[in-house]
């Protein structure tokens, strides 16, 4: 392509925007087309309609804003402290905080409910621990079964978004700000509120934002734990696709979903341009030594997430690595994985093959197409980029299903797409994020030197947010290795990536094999994150 | 950090390029033989597992028949019908497999199924056959019980009735009657059992309830992992512990007021493109060679009077006294049901 000089990168982006907004709705458009033909029972859309607006939904709907609500804070109380640890100093260990704390995004949830339920249940090792050596008869920790424990789970599940996302605009924030504020004589927490804080409200928002969604759209935490407390709305739209089979009333209930969700997308997009003036800095600063009480603030934190998040992990690996039988314990052994490894055609091989020739393509597809949307959103504004993230507003089961109706051959090819499709609002949030805290600057200059506007967006503005695209393609593999509802019902015959394989275990008994291969697919997105970070430190 | 033009995008895009090509190229050709006679069933997904009952009847039928049949996925029980629904007048499968008593009201005023009479359809219990008009034939079966963790829990409940008393406070994991079957027939359990009482029951049974998961997997998986010592499943599932783990320790409870089942069903689409492959499929189902292959695939009893059962089996409860299905009833009450457990905490 040639560059002609005068035409911003920014024109592009009405096509960009409208790719991105088909990509979210195309899936609807089927099912709602169904609905139509069938036209029979309850009232047809119009019925639904007035039937997703009943007490009972708007009750569900109250009770899952307030505990994704609470879940997001949680999140962000946890999260914070170790964005900051992370980014600011080198210690044993941080890499391996940072890859592990990713790996919480490829463990489904049913692993993760198995995980907090062996560590925090009733007879799980915290209550085991804790009878034994106060000699109690009943367990003291019963806070899982409740809307606390909800927010509980949802915190530690969550945390690593903001870890990751505010850690990562931690680190390329000049430290002159704070250094400034702190030689005018105010103090370290003053210094932090008026020189750091404010920098990093835009990703912090967005992080936020996302474990917000996150907590939202969750289904089985949500109803395990508080399925005595309350219930989403997902509950409604999953029960209409599967149990009722009535499509009309979920794509109905999934676009009353999915604008309610917009609406939140895009308050926190409006909350975001509030703070987004530009800003000088852009590569990482160089990591501090510790000193003093900082590390007690490191060795505090990592005892913390290694009693509450490391626990359920390491109680769902030695599950995996636990042989049932008869009344005892049962023992401990490789059994699950060689009878993975060595059944009939080798499931857990294949699995990995099938899971990493989608998840790679989808998420260097996502990262390449993303961070070019992130470049042409750049002046789009709060609505432009909360239309970027509109497909994290759409059901992931009805767009599964909708997909499915749109190309009913399916194949591994269309997995790849959708799954892309479903990582593409993830890559262009964080690098939209990165590209705000490196303000127009270097671009401006580059071009004022004679560069084309491409040669600019790609020469200069990219290459600096590098990282963030890296960071954000690690993410966008392990979401999209961790992704059931597309190659479930998009994949043909034989494909079986590790998520299907591993719910086709659960459905048939097997759990400890389920955790094993639950373990191996969290260590295959854990290596992405490691070989990023390793990237990194070279860089 | 050193400004570096152009190469990173671009290296990107060459190695998807690359990576696509390789997963288009490992994908296999569709082989179509000649004169090879063939057959679509659309099922659910643990239907193809590799250890479950596709991969083990379908070399069987096409040895017996010459017919190759190819088995699709549609996730599960509920998202096959909404598939069927949606896919309407242009069906790409000839036979659905894997529907139950729970879906076919809807499955059967949706029009999409034929008539076929499978020969030996005769010998499967009258009470198993509740589609009359034989678009759906049933192919296995199960009842739904209480299962006891006998290692956790001394004294095991006798009743329906008998599991609300405050022995068992907090010890029972059930499932969302909105999104699972279990669930569903559990509500159409104590709806034949109780009647109009069924609400009372069900508000009386709230302390009881540890949790209610949203699917049989979880709910089952925290039964396992020792967080509760009783749990909703079916009478067949200590079977399977006694087969894989040779343990008596997880025993189905028979309860005096009887129980419901879930009969799975499979029947051939109007719109057939192979309909005399699908009739010669339909008769293997329900003939001795397929039957004999259901229980440790898919832990459920074969409809076939006098197949043989595998020893694990003697574990597995035959109750003796059965409900009939209120399945459509349930529907319209799962809302109901949910709402009272999930009232005032």
């Amino acid at each position: 392509m040639k560059d002609r000089p005068g035409r911003e990168l920014g024109a592009a982006a009405p096509i960009v925007l409208s790719a991105i907004a088909i990509l979210a709705f195309l899936p609807l458009l089927p099912i709602a087309a169904g609905a139509w033909n069938l036209g029979e029972g309850r009232g047809g859309i119009g019925g639904a309609l007035r039937n997703s607006l009943s007490p009972g939904n708007l009750r569900a709907l109250w009770f899952t804003l307030a505990q994704a609500g609470a879940s997001a804070a949680a999140a962000l109380a946890v999260g914070l402290p170790g964005a900051w640890l992370t980014s600011q100093y080198r210690f044993a260990g941080r890499r391996l905080l940072k890859s592990l704390s990713a790996v919480p995004f490829a463990v489904p949830p049913i692993l993760v409910v198995l995980s907090f339920v062996l560590y925090y249940g009733r007879a799980g090792y915290l209550n085991r621990f804790l009878m034994a050596v106060f000699g109690l008869s009943e367990p003291p920790l019963t806070f899982l079964y409740s809307f606390w424990g909800v927010v509980f789970v949802h915190g530690f599940y969550n945390f690593p978004i903001i870890l990751h996302s505010v850690g990562e605009a931690w680190s390329r924030l000049p430290r002159d700000g704070e250094e400034a504020a702190r030689l005018l004589g105010a103090g370290k927490f003053r210094a932090f509120a008026t020189g750091t804080l404010p920098a990093l409200i835009p990703s912090i928002i967005q992080a936020t934002g996302l474990a917000f969604i996150f907590c939202f759209f969750s289904f089985a935490v949500v109803l395990v734990f508080g399925g005595l407390s309350g219930s989403t709305l997902e509950v409604e739209v999953y029960r209409k696709a599967r149990i009722e089979a009535d499509p009309a009333g979920a794509s109905v209930l999934a676009l009353v979903e999915t604008v309610l969700a917009f609406v939140l997308v895009l308050c926190l997009g409006l909350a975001e341009s509030k703070d987004s003036g530009s800003r000088k800095s852009g590569s990482p600063s160089a990591l501090l030594k510790p000193r003093g009480r900082v590390h007690f603030a490191i060795a505090a934190y990592v005892a913390f997430l290694a009693l509450f998040f490391g626990g359920p992990l390491l109680a769902l690996a030695i599950e995996a690595f636990r042989i049932r039988g008869g009344y005892g314990a049962g023992s401990i052994g490789l059994g699950n994985f060689t009878r993975l490894l060595g059944g009939p055609g080798a499931p857990l091989l294949r699995a990995i093959r099938d899971s990493l020739s989608t998840a790679l393509p989808a998420a260097l597809a996502a990262t390449v197409v993303g961070s070019f949307a992130a470049l042409a959103l750049r002046k789009a504004g709060s609505l432009g980029r909360s239309i970027a993230g509109l497909p994290l507003a759409v059901s992931g089961i009805v767009t599964a299903l909708g997909w499915s109706l749109l190309f009913p051959q399916g194949g591994s090819g269309l997995v790849i797409v959708v799954l892309s499709a479903g990582v593409l609002p993830f890559v262009v949030k964080s690098v939209s994020g990165a590209l705000v805290i490196l303000g127009r600057g270097p671009a401006e200059s580059a071009r004022c030197l004679g560069a084309g506007p491409l040669r600019a967006a790609f020469g200069v503005d990219l290459a600096s947010v590098r990282p963030a695209m890296i960071s954000a393609g690690a993410f966008a593999f392990a979401i999209a290795a961790g992704d059931l509802n597309a190659p479930i019902l998009l994949a043909r015959g034989d494909f079986e990536p590790v998520p299907v394989l591993l719910y086709r275990l659960t459905s048939a008994y097997r759990f400890p094999e389920a955790c094993a291969a639950g373990l191996l697919l969290a260590l295959m997105t854990a290596a992405a994150f490691l070989a990023k970070e390793g990237r990194r430190g070279r860089a | 950090m050193h400004i570096v033009t152009g190469g990173c995008g671009r290296k990107l895009v060459y190695i998807f390029m690359l990576l696509s090509s390789l997963v288009s190229c490992s994908r296999k050709g569709d082989s179509d033989a000649e004169g090879q006679r063939r057959l679509t069933v659309y099922t659910y997904d643990s239907f193809v597992a590799d250890w479950s009952a596709g991969p083990k009847i379908g070399p069987l039928f096409e040895k017996a028949t010459g017919i190759k049949v190819e088995f699709v996925a549609k996730g599960d029980g509920g998202q096959l019908l909404s598939s069927l629904i949606l896919e309407g007048k242009r069906p790409r499968a000839d036979i659905a497999l894997g529907l139950d008593n729970f879906l076919a009201e809807k499955a059967l005023n949706s029009g999409l199924f034929r008539a076929y009479k499978p020969a030996g359809i005769d010998s499967i219990p009258a009470e198993l056959r509740f589609d009359p008009s034989n678009r759906l034939v049933p192919f296995d079966y199960g009842h739904f019980a209480i299962i006891w963790d006998s290692a956790k829990l001394a004294r095991p409940p006798t009743s329906l009735a008998d599991l609300v008393s405050p022995a068992f406070a907090k010890k029972l994991i059930l499932m969302d009657p909105r999104s699972s079957t279990p669930g569903l027939g559990f509500l159409a359990w104590t709806e034949a059992a109780f009647g109009e009482g069924w609400k009372d029951y069900w508000s009386k049974l709230k302390p009881s309830v540890l949790t209610m998961t949203p699917g049989w997997d979880t709910g089952y998986g925290l039964f396992t992992a020792g967080e509760a010592p009783l749990v909703l499943s079916y009478a067949t599932s200590p079977a399977y512990h006694a087969e894989t783990e040779k343990t008596d320790r997880y025993r189905a409870l028979e309860f005096p007021e009887g129980h419901v089942a879930q009969v799975e069903v499979a029947g051939i689409l109007s719109k057939a493109l192979h309909p005399r492959e699908a009739q010669a499929f339909m008769d293997f189902l329900v003939s001795p060679a397929c039957q004999r292959e259901l229980p440790l695939t898919q832990w459920m009893y074969p409809v076939l009077p006098g197949t043989e059962l595998p020893a694990s089996f003697s574990a597995a409860l035959r109750p003796s006294k059965t409900l009939p299905i209120g399945a459509p009833r349930a529907q319209a009450d799962a809302d109901r049901a949910a709402e009272i457990l999930t009232q005032g905490r």
